[in-house]
């Protein structure tokens, strides 16, 4: 038979039964839609969960603790431990500051300033806002897009960049205006009880683009450290003397990053790159995908039970044809591979309308996200399709429905001829 | 050397020459030879016997009617030979093959090349129409589609419904559909064609067209038919008839010519 043959007679097979057809179809289309669907809102948010990351973060940086976990211990049951688990973390030392960087591959180590600002007030204003204040080397800075205005200088003190949120926020026209402008940061005590403040006022000499964070100011590196000191009631801290508990190393290159890293935690010390960040972050979104599409294979696991039940009705209907077609000179192979592909076509019908029906979903989502709780992120898609996600969700929902055919198909096969041509 | 003769003799027989020449040529030239065929069916705890060790030889060019009681194996005997059901016991040989030792891929193959069915029934494809509902066996053997059509066309002028090329089954008569299932059957050019009671749903004059028909293709394409049937008058216009009882051919009786 040749392969135009088998392709006419199949279709025509089906369509002589549109509603079952449909149906069956249905079933293939609902999980197919569900996992192209899930697979590619997984994407779209991870994607722009590493972009926001790389305009946050250098890539050439590394983050290093002085002991334990960057992230904390947090939750889970109580668990028995020994002492030596149960060790304080003691803070970086100046010699430990010496060590790392004597390590080949490290160009710079900067501290990493916790800065807890209380609030933030626009020139000339009573009213106080949130804000969090956050400092960093040039390096890191100037990985972040501006509006309008430009960075600091590294030595500088009393300028700042402001997040663009603020801008809607103090009533501030657009960015330029911005320009030039002052704020006043006042910090509090460390100390609950201590009703202490200090305020630092400074000038506004550019605007950030569009993040997630949208109540940030960047302030220089000394006057983050003065903030900090006075916050902590510690004058020495960010010194040689008093490096605190995390450093940011910053590779000569970003091929030497992962060797830093690593003897970096031969020093004893925790170290974590922002490729291993991302990383955790797209094992994360896998997991979830996975999860996600869960629904959508058992969707087709359920399909494929109603092409099995399709092929074996077709079997029943058709029985006296397939007696037909054996006396004309149809092998075994020819009746199963007809059926076989039967059910092939079901799944691959199936696919290309889910992919279809999922991407237009998705579209939708979009343009309703874009429009609404998304539209300080244009350029942000919610759902991403890559032609692989819709060939690969065509090619599973092929692939499962061929093989649910092959059994109908072979009991088409096996039918002898005889018996099959005196069935009522 | 049996092409030649089978050539050599059945241009003497065309010639109406040498009519006696019958007997010589069944013993020199058998197109379809058993040997103790036995065909036991097993139902439950039943053990049927739909054909006791027939011997049997036709010859090329042969016209045979099969008449028997129902039940008496016809069919079987049918099925047997067009290399549809294998028998249980002993030797099926069809144009020097033989089709008691073939496996599905040349039995498939034989049934495709080599013999042609006519159902009681028809067995017509619904949805196809007469053209390509006589082009189907050809799908089989991998004609392409233009050329597949051509030859279904011949095929249906051969029977006369070449007009009838573009009509639907349900829109043709049941002579006609009986015609259409014939042009089917010679589409391949097969040697023999097997009609299992083809008048059987027909009235007796639509019946006696189709036999006419049968009989002519016989006649002028020197087809070896056999026809089972109930009707004693298509007996009559057969070489031969065979009487079946119980599996065993229980009577015979010759064309006198
Ligand atoms: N598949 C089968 N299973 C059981 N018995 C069968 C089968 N096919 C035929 N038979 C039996 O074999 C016998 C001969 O059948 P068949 O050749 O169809 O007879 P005919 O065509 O002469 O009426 C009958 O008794 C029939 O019931
Ligand atoms: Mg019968």
């Amino acid at each position: 038979m040749r392969l135009t043959d088998l392709i006419g007679m199949v279709f025509l097979n089906l369509w002589r039964r549109k509603l079952r057809t449909a149906l069956t179809v249905l079933a293939v289309v609902i999980g197919a839609t569900l996992i192209a669907l899930m697979v590619s809102l997984g994407s779209g948010i991870e994607s722009f969960i590493v972009d926001q990351f790389g305009l946050l973060v250098a890539e050439d940086s590394i983050a290093v603790s002085s002991g334990g976990d960057i992230f904390g211990q947090q939750g889970g049951h109580p668990v028995e431990i020994d002492s030596t688990e149960a060790r304080i973390i003691e803070p970086f030392a100046k010699e430990d500051l010496d060590q790392i960087r004597s390590i080949e591959g490290v160009e710079q180590v900067d501290f990493i300033i916790n800065i807890d600002a209380l609030y933030i007030s626009p020139q000339s204003s009573e009213k106080i806002y949130t804000v969090f204040v956050d400092t960093g080397p040039d390096y890191s800075l100037k990985i972040r897009q501006l509006v309008a205005g430009g960075y600091f200088d590294e030595g500088a003190t009393g300028e700042c960049l402001i997040a663009y949120g603020y801008l809607d926020t103090f009533g501030w026209t657009d960015a330029e205006s911005a320009l030039g402008r002052q704020v006043t940061i006042t910090m509090g005590k460390q100390v609950p009880f201590d009703p202490q403040t200090r305020d630092y006022t400074l000038t506004v000499v550019g605007v950030l683009e569009r993040t997630l964070s949208e109540a940030e100011v960047l302030v220089p590196m000394a006057d983050a450290k003065e903030m900090a000191r006075f916050h902590n009631d510690t004058p020495q801290l960010y010194t040689e003397e008093q490096p605190g508990f995390f450093l940011q190393v910053k590779a000569a290159d970003v091929s030497l990053v992962d060797r830093v890293a690593e003897d970096i935690e031969a020093l004893g010390f925790e170290a974590i790159t922002s490729q291993e960040i991302l990383n955790q972050i797209e094992n994360v979104f896998g997991i979830i995908q996975i999860g996600l599409s869960a629904f959508g294979i058992i969707a087709l696991v359920v399909a494929s039970i109603g092409i099995i039940n399709t092929l074996i009705m077709a079997i029943y209907e058709r029985t006296r044809e397939i007696g037909v077609m054996k006396a004309m000179g149809a092998t075994r192979g020819t009746i199963r591979l007809l059926f076989a592909v039967e059910g092939g076509a079901l799944g691959l019908l199936g696919g290309i309308i889910g992919g279809v029906v999922a991407l237009v979903f998705g579209q939708l989502l979009n343009v309703i996200g874009s429009r609404t709780f998304l539209s300080d992120f244009p350029g942000f898609q919610l759902s991403v399709f890559s032609p692989w996600l819709i060939l690969g969700v065509i090619a599973l929902t092929t692939a499962i429905s061929l093989l649910a055919g092959l059994y109908p198909a072979n009991r088409a096969a096996r039918l002898d001829p005889v018996s099959a041509l005196r069935h009522e | 050397m049996v092409w030649f003769y089978r050539f050599f003799i059945r241009l003497l027989l065309k010639s109406g020459y040498w009519p006696t020449m019958d007997k010589f040529n069944q013993y020199v030239a058998a197109m379809i030879k058993l040997e103790k065929v036995s065909k036991v069916y097993h139902l439950g705890d039943e053990t049927i016997h739909a054909l006791r060790g027939m011997d049997l030889e036709v010859t090329d060019g042969e016209f045979v009617a099969i008449i028997g009681p129902s039940g008496s194996g016809k069919s079987t005997l049918l099925h047997i030979i067009g290399g549809l059901d294998t028998p249980t016991s002993g030797r099926v040989v069809v144009d020097d093959q033989d089709l008691s030792q073939a496996g599905d891929g040349e039995l498939s193959r034989y049934r495709n090349r080599s013999v042609g069915f006519v159902f009681q029934t028809f067995e017509l494809h619904p949805t196809y129409n007469a053209l390509e509902n006589v082009a189907l066996p050809l799908v089989f053997s991998r004609v392409p589609r233009s050329k597949r059509l051509q030859m279904a066309g011949e095929a249906l002028e051969t029977v006369g419904l070449a007009e009838r090329a573009n009509h639907r089954p349900s829109q043709l008569s049941g002579g006609e559909r009986q015609r259409v299932s014939i042009a089917r059957a010679l589409v391949v050019q097969p040697k023999i064609i097997l009609a299992d009671e083809p008048t059987g749903n027909l009235d007796s004059k639509t019946g006696d067209r189709i036999i006419e028909l049968l009989s002519q293709l016989n006649r002028e394409k020197g087809l070896t038919l056999l026809v089972v049937t109930h009707n004693s008058e298509i007996a009559e216009q057969a070489t031969r008839a065979l009487y079946l009882r119980d599996g065993l051919v229980v009577g015979e009786r010759r064309h006198p010519d």
